[in-house]
């Protein structure tokens, strides 16, 4: 009785603070995203000169990779909350690996854009990418020390306990909304 | 809301685990409470370098001034003076109001009043004081780079803040800064309001909530919502000056493609103007209770108080544009920021009018929190009618940028929220140190204080208005700004007084933690959730959680026993 109490108030506490964080984390985007805006809306030519032969390629690799990297976190809560823990570490590991997989595909995306001569001084559409995208991967990082640390918690469980449900459900939310930030980002800086 | 006891812990032994890493929401309260008086001074004292290069021209600055400017025989060199009132406003309004409002009162008063045992997660708490420890560091480091510090205004827009007008590392270091100031005020914020949704005691509904919490919560929201717009601007903002991109820059400073430099102005004021009302809530909490309990009445409208907070903590996200008038906007813009600027004199007026009605026909008890309260009550009203002249497009294209402008804010947001702050510290003191300061001193303190700083801004407004821009180096260079020469002596005069009666504040408050007279439980005889228990208050607050049965301001009910004026929360509601 006791013990349901503490646990109704720990879901509750963690699900408020998860809220008011990534509220926070939305204002931090859409501030670039609102900045993205008033450039473009002011730009006599879009996009500007210059810029014309981006690639698709590396930046699509990061969408599927970061997609597939969030699935496959859904499908590890949707094991551990059945309880079948082996195949929920095999969803865990392949997220983390996925992840990796953006990380990297995130550097290929530079090294083509400095293959092309577009670097971060090259007007405001090269700050504007490499800047969003920088900020973006510094969160990646700490989204992956995350998996990393999960990975290490989940390493012998045998029995669900409340805290460690809760820490996967929250680090899966801040997961899921940089995979959905990075899609927003590709959208506007790459394909439109 | 499932009713739930956090655990008591055993009090920590090591000196290290007690007052240094400690996890308890009152030491981390004192921590920023330390924290906020020591940037207070060194903000003090870069307020009368300024006002002494703008009273005495030339004139070298008496007793370390050859020690700090050797090469010009101890006067204030001119980029030293960009330095001193852009370190003036960033120490203030970052590094001195902050932590002690939000950081000591936010964790030494929520926990207590809303009769909890500490904040909902304590390690994140103690966190956030040492990254903001952090973030001092990187502040006072900047100082000592090889161009000096930061430059370019507390609002370091670009161009000035680019590599362009502060080529030093120091604004770099400005910037960093204040971007880690603030993942430490976000995580302090998310706490907070965590803390107040979750962990109130039983029976305590939000309207029981004394309004200092009140105000301290609608703080913590709006940090969360608009402390990281800011940091997205701080972060663009290293991105131009480190690697070389182009957000900021344009025109001829551009070498390729235009950024746009007013855009970093949007993003500064969309968080610059619900910081305002993120230093000032606080204080107006605080000051709403006290002047309920030092009336000996409960508070005229507190539900109307606690809503129109919170109506224009929403008003607030919407007027930023108030700011850059001047910035060629079209006129529709203008003048929609305006009207809506304006909206906001209307909830203002109705908790203003509440606490004058809670002192109408009190029996008032002139203690130095209700002094200081009182001065809230003044100096805020002053404060607040200045901003109609500013918030209005046709009189603000004549002030913008004139001292007009630096009088109305130190009016809101200096004065209202230090002398706030006083009030908080004098009313506090017994529960936070177990002692009582004298009441003699505070009070003198109280009227230097007082008759200093309302020389200094309302000298402000007079030089504003006479069309003194706010941050020349030598404004008497121009013909027409000669006669205010002084007033502007006047007011520095008046600053050096407001300076020397800090110092009956601190003799008063290093000796009350010497030897204080120890203090009661409950020596105001209030009864919000904090004076049940012992002076300072124990390790885990309270031994059995509190339940509450009625609001925070139940005094003077004619119902209550012969002896007694007020009633705790704790107690059943008296009826005749
Ligand atoms: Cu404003």
């Amino acid at each position: 009785m006791e013990n349901q109490k503490a646990k109704n108030i720990q879901t509750i506490q963690s699900s408020i603070t998860m809220t008011v964080l990534l509220v926070s984390f939305s204002m931090l985007f859409g501030t670039l995203f609102m900045g993205y805006m008033v450039y473009r809306v002011r730009a006599t030519a879009w996009p500007p000169m210059g810029m014309n032969d981006l690639s698709l390629f590396y930046p699509s690799v990061s969408t599927v990779v970061i997609a597939l990297s969030s699935i496959a976190f859904y499908f590890f809560e949707q094991q551990i909350n059945l309880k079948k823990f082996s195949p929920a570490r095999l969803y865990l590991l392949s997220s983390l690996f996925l992840g990796l997989g953006f990380c990297l595909s995130q550097v290929m995306v530079w090294k083509d854009l400095a293959l092309r001569g577009i670097t971060q001084g090259s007007g405001i559409f090269g700050s504007m990418i490499y800047g969003f995208t920088w900020i973006h991967i510094a969160h990646v990082a700490v989204g992956v020390t995350l998996l990393v640390w999960l990975v290490i918690k989940f390493k012998n469980v045998s029995v669900l306990n409340h805290q460690d449900s809760l820490k996967a459900k929250n680090v899966g939310m801040f997961w899921h909304f940089l995979g959905l930030v990075w899609l927003l980002m590709y959208l506007i800086l790459f394909v439109f | 809301m499932a009713f739930y006891e956090q655990h008591i812990h055993e009090a920590p032994k090591t000196f290290l685990k007690k007052y240094v890493f400690s996890f308890d929401h009152k030491v981390i309260g004192k921590q920023f409470l330390w924290y906020g008086i020591f940037f207070l001074g060194i903000g003090g004292i870069m307020a009368l370098m300024i006002r002494w290069a703008l009273a005495f021209p030339g004139v070298a600055f008496p007793v370390f001034g050859n020690f700090l400017f050797p090469e010009t025989g101890g006067v204030i060199p001119p980029d030293t003076y960009s330095m001193l009132f852009t370190l003036h406003g960033t120490i203030m309004i970052f590094y001195a109001i902050t932590p002690i409002l939000i950081g000591c009162f936010g964790n030494f008063c929520i926990p207590l009043m809303i009769g909890a045992r500490d904040m909902a997660f304590p390690s994140a708490n103690m966190l956030s004081f040492w990254i903001a420890v952090l973030s001092g560091a990187v502040l006072l480091a900047s100082l000592f780079t090889p161009l000096g510090g930061a430059a370019g205004g507390w609002t370091s827009y670009p161009t000035l803040s680019t590599l362009i007008g502060s080529p030093g590392v120091g604004q770099t270091l400005w910037t960093l800064a204040i971007f880690i100031l603030g993942v430490s005020s976000t995580m302090g914020a998310i706490n907070y309001i965590t803390t107040v949704i979750t962990l109130r005691a039983p029976g305590m509904g939000y309207f029981d909530m004394p309004l200092t919490v009140w105000g301290l919560w609608l703080t913590a929201i709006l940090n969360a919502i608009f402390l990281p717009v800011l940091g997205a601007g701080c972060l663009l903002l290293i991105f131009d000056r480190v690697f070389g991109t182009h957000f900021f820059l344009a025109g001829a400073a551009a070498t390729s493609g235009n950024g746009d430099p007013i855009l970093f102005q949007h993003v500064f004021w969309i968080f610059g103007h619900p910081e305002v009302y993120i230093l000032i809530l606080p204080a107006w909490g605080i000051v709403s209770d006290l002047l309920s309990f030092f009336s000996r009445k409960p508070a005229f409208g507190a539900k109307a108080t606690a809503l129109s907070m919170t109506s224009i903590t929403i008003l607030s996200t919407l007027v930023y544009g108030h700011h850059m008038f001047t910035t060629s906007m079209s006129p529709l813009l203008t003048q929609s920021f305006m009207t809506l600027t304006m909206t906001i004199s209307i909830p203002s007026t109705v908790f203003f009018f509440n606490w004058l009605g809670t002192i109408w026909r009190g029996s008032i008890r002139f203690d130095s929190p209700m002094l200081f309260s009182l001065g809230v009550v003044f100096v805020f009203g002053l404060g607040g009618l200045t901003g109609l002249y500013l918030g209005t497009v046709t009189t603000d294209l004549y002030l913008h940028d004139t001292y007009f402008v630096v009088g109305h804010f130190h009016y809101t947001m200096a004065a209202s929220v230090l002398l706030g702050g006083f009030a908080g510290i004098y009313f506090w003191m017994p529960k936070m140190f177990g002692v009582m300061m004298n009441e003699a001193i505070a009070k003198v303190h109280f009227w230097i204080t007082m008759l200093g700083l309302n020389g200094v801004f309302m000298g402000m407004l007079f030089v504003g208005y006479g069309g003194m821009h706010r941050r020349l180096y030598n404004p008497f260079w121009y013909d027409f700004l000669q006669k205010l020469i002084p007033i502007n002596t006047f007011i520095t005069w008046s600053a050096i007084l407001m300076g020397f009666g800090q110092f009956f504040f601190l003799y008063n408050f290093i000796h009350a933690l010497l030897k204080g007279k120890k203090a009661e439980d409950n020596p105001w005889n209030v009864g919000t959730l904090e004076w049940t228990i012992p002076s300072p208050a124990p390790n885990y607050n309270f031994k059995d959680i509190p339940v509450v049965k009625c609001g925070p301001h139940e005094l003077g009910n004619p119902a209550l026993p012969e002896g007694r004026d007020f009633q705790y929360q704790t107690e059943e509601l008296v009826k005749a």
